[in-house]
């Protein structure tokens, strides 16, 4: 149950990753300073774990690294005159102040300046010297050379991971929100929701959060937050720029997937009154609740077939999806009110969808095995 | 000179301007950290120069989350300077295998603080780890109890110097206000944007290339971006210096109204993803008598005026600024009109549902103007 609630917090790994980009750069540099000992300062821990930490914030492995190139650029000339000028302080706040104005107030450098910016301030208690200078810029060539290979090593190994992972969030935000909205039972909604987790976070900051305290209903909350999700976490694949050609690849292979997720919960969308309208929805159309379970079944085994690649995927039961169409086509549209119409239209739509998403999973776990 | 100077100035853009002045700003500061730290000879004084940067690399998201993470930071350096005190003491003090957890207390501790985005738990692991690598790593021993109310001192320092010259210098220029109204100018114009190429996909389906749906996706993403900035600037902005009460029930009251966007922006998405114009449901329900010529003339006029109706729609959208600014139309009694055409047996077709979609755009495009416009928007 724990492990459980451990991957909701986490359901694509980012955090962990990030975490582990965070710990191995200080580990490989305390293994550095252990074997050379004295040369290093304690930046050969903290300089790596950082500048990979600020490189996440850019999307593509060009700009990352350019930005890295900049920063430890940037370090080893001002750590070098602060080493040298460090006996005439105004000389030395004078020269730092014209050096970082200009590159702060760049729009394209700003935020690895700033970074710059912080770091030099440590330098400042460091012994000082034309030796130390130097001592410390070959020290700064070895953390960039720790921080690439890291950054390639991290690209290389965990971007599959991660994709996957991604997608099978996102389907099982889809589905979240699909049995929200269609659950026959309304009082399991709460149990039965596979994500709940990601909405109870303690000491949490986040910008969806704080835009939520507006809305006044529940439903109005879930659906933004699903939505955020969805933007947010599909960013990886939508935006990020791979440098290995298996990970453009596997990129290529799910990318179609995920736009089949932002268009399925767009046909959730239609749904979202199912509940004020559920009576007179299964008056109309008796199979109804055998097409919602048998949906929330496929969803299921979509996810589980995606994620452990064990089995081929089943299509959806012709015989239910048929008896509810042609139910649908015998319908009086006349009496019927819009939001009714909307439901069985996202209906229709939903049952498409999933067709082609069943198609591109079988398909996609032979392409994934060729990768 | 001086006239050369204000060329240079005036080929600026607002944002680079603001740029400018935001540097100015944070690199006084930082240098005037320098300058006490120097010209004092603090001991572990490097942390007044460290702190004012940290609280500045926060910049990037505005003024208010400089001064929401003051708060984290004092928080944060007070526990973390604590926990590595008593770490060090009573832990590593009795036996130094303790300091074989501390790669694990360093990893959970960013696992927590990626997991949250809390700001203060940042503050706790770069407080307790920063002084605790420097004592283990030097080769003078540095009392961490010593120093425990000195990087405090420092902080409450660099924090100090951070906000006074946030207050004093350019104030304006690390405002999110004008981010707020140019992601807001962004998603109403890309929401224009989305309405004319979906209609343009539902009443043309020709017109749907690789290119054009690539070109869709780019402006749907631009949608998204933009509104996520403005979550992400709302956070923040609350805490600015000139932040008023007003400006806030207008930010909640488009918060509100971008969801119910956002909602219609998925139904119509939906609709030319799927489906395509028909123009069969404008003939009457007695249509076995008209001749097919009048019938094709019928579903050709109708489908003009959706055309003219929708790009009138687009358009208001693209310029909802004018709008807000008291400009009406009657775009909403257009799509009306064309509502009310429908034949009542065609209301199970995506052509009507996707009209309808059209007519809660305008109506929500009229409210939301008439309500900047009429300053009403706690209603």
């Amino acid at each position: 149950m724990h492990a459980y609630r451990l991957h909701q917090l986490d359901p694509t790994y980012e955090c962990i990753i990030n975490a582990l980009k965070c710990t191995l750069p200080a580990l490989l540099g305390t293994f550095c300073w252990m074997y050379f000992r004295k040369p290093f300062t304690f930046f050969v821990i903290l300089l790596p774990v950082f500048s990979l930490l600020i490189m996440t914030v850019f999307s593509t492995y060009k700009l990352k690294l350019r930005n890295l190139l900049v920063l430890l650029s940037l370090l080893a000339v001002l750590q070098f005159l602060i080493a040298i000028l460090i006996q005439h302080y105004f000389m030395l706040i004078a020269v730092l102040f014209i050096i970082l104005l200009p590159l702060i107030a760049s729009i394209k450098y700003r935020y690895v300046s700033l970074f710059a910016a912080l770091y030099v301030t440590l330098y400042i208690e460091l012994p000082p010297g034309w030796y130390a200078g130097t001592n410390r810029v070959i020290e700064i060539i070895i953390v960039g050379m720790i921080a690439i290979v890291l950054q390639l090593f991290f690209e290389y190994c965990t971007s599959i991971f991660r994709m996957r992972a991604t997608i099978s969030y996102l389907l099982e935000l889809v589905l979240d929100a699909f049995y929200a909205f269609t659950a026959y039972d309304e009082s399991k909604i709460g149990i039965k929701i596979r994500n709940k987790y990601m909405f109870e976070r303690p000491l949490s900051f986040r910008a969806d959060f704080a835009v939520e305290k507006i809305y006044k209903s529940n439903s109005e909350k879930f659906i933004h937050r699903i939505l955020m999700e969805l933007v947010n976490r599909g960013k990886l694949i939508n935006e990020e720029e791979f440098y290995f050609k298996k990970n453009k690849d596997y990129k290529n292979c799910v990318y179609p997937m995920l736009i089949l997720c932002r268009r399925m919960f767009r046909d959730v969308t239609f749904m979202l009154r199912f509940h004020k309208h559920k009576k007179n929805i299964y008056e109309l159309l008796p199979s109804t609740k055998d097409l919602i379970e048998n949906i929330n079944c496929m969803f299921r085994d979509m996810i589980y077939t995606f994620r452990l690649d064990v089995k081929k995927l089943n299509i959806l039961k012709d015989e239910c999806t048929n008896k509810w169409l042609a139910e649908c086509d015998n319908i009086d549209s006349l009496e019927l009110e819009k939001e009714i119409l909307e439901f069985i239209y996202g209906l229709k739509c939903l049952i498409k969808d999933i067709k082609e998403l069943a198609e591109i999973i079988n398909d996609g776990c032979r392409q994934q095995n060729n990768v | 000179m001086m006239g050369a100077d204000s060329r240079i100035m005036y080929k600026m853009t607002e944002k680079q301007i603001s740029y400018v002045q935001e540097s100015l700003c944070i690199c006084i500061a930082i240098c005037f950290g320098i300058a006490i730290y120097l010209g004092l000879r603090l001991r572990h004084g490097y942390w007044i120069p460290m702190t004012t940067a940290i609280m500045f690399l926060a910049a990037n998201q505005g003024q208010g989350a400089i001064i929401k993470k003051t708060m984290d930071r004092v928080l944060g350096t007070l526990t973390g300077a604590l926990l590595g005190f008593l770490y060090i003491k009573i832990f590593m003090y009795s036996n130094y295998h303790w300091g074989y957890l501390l790669p694990f207390i360093w990893f959970l501790g960013f696992y927590i603080y990626f997991v949250t985005s809390n700001y203060a738990l940042l503050a706790v692991m770069i407080t307790m780890f920063v002084p605790m690598l420097i004592a283990i790593m030097t080769i003078d021993p540095i009392g961490i109890g010593d120093t425990l109310i000195k990087r405090i001192a420092c902080t409450g320092l660099g924090v100090f110097i951070a906000l006074i010259a946030e207050y004093v210098i350019y104030r304006r220029a690390s405002s999110a206000a004008p981010a707020m109204k140019h992601n807001t100018k962004t998603f109403f114009q890309s929401q224009g944007e989305i309405i004319s190429l979906s209609s343009d996909f539902f009443m043309d389906p020709q017109q749907k290339t690789e290119e054009s749906v690539d070109n869709f996706r780019k402006q749907v993403w631009g949608f998204v971006s933009s509104m996520s900035s403005l979550e992400n600037i709302y956070l923040s902005i609350k805490y600015e210096f000139d932040y008023e009460k007003e400006q806030d029930l207008f930010y909640q009251y488009l918060f509100v109204h971008i969801a119910k966007l956002n909602r219609n922006t998925r139904k119509l998405m939906g609709l030319a993803g799927h489906d395509k114009y028909n123009g069969s449901i404008f003939e009457p329900v007695h249509s076995k008598h008209i001749a097919s010529r009048n019938k094709d003339r019928l579903a050709l006029s109708n489908l003009k005026k959706l055309k003219e109706a929708t790009s009138m729609l687009s358009t208001k959208y693209k310029n909802i600024i004018q709008y807000f600014n008291g400009r009406t139309d009657d775009c909403t009694d257009r799509v009306k009109n064309i509502l009310n055409a429908i034949n009542p047996e065609s209301k199970m077709t995506p052509t009507y549902l996707y009209i309808e979609v059209l007519y809660e755009f305008s109506k929500l495009a009229d409210e939301l103007s008439n309500a900047v416009y009429n300053k009403t928007f706690s209603s």
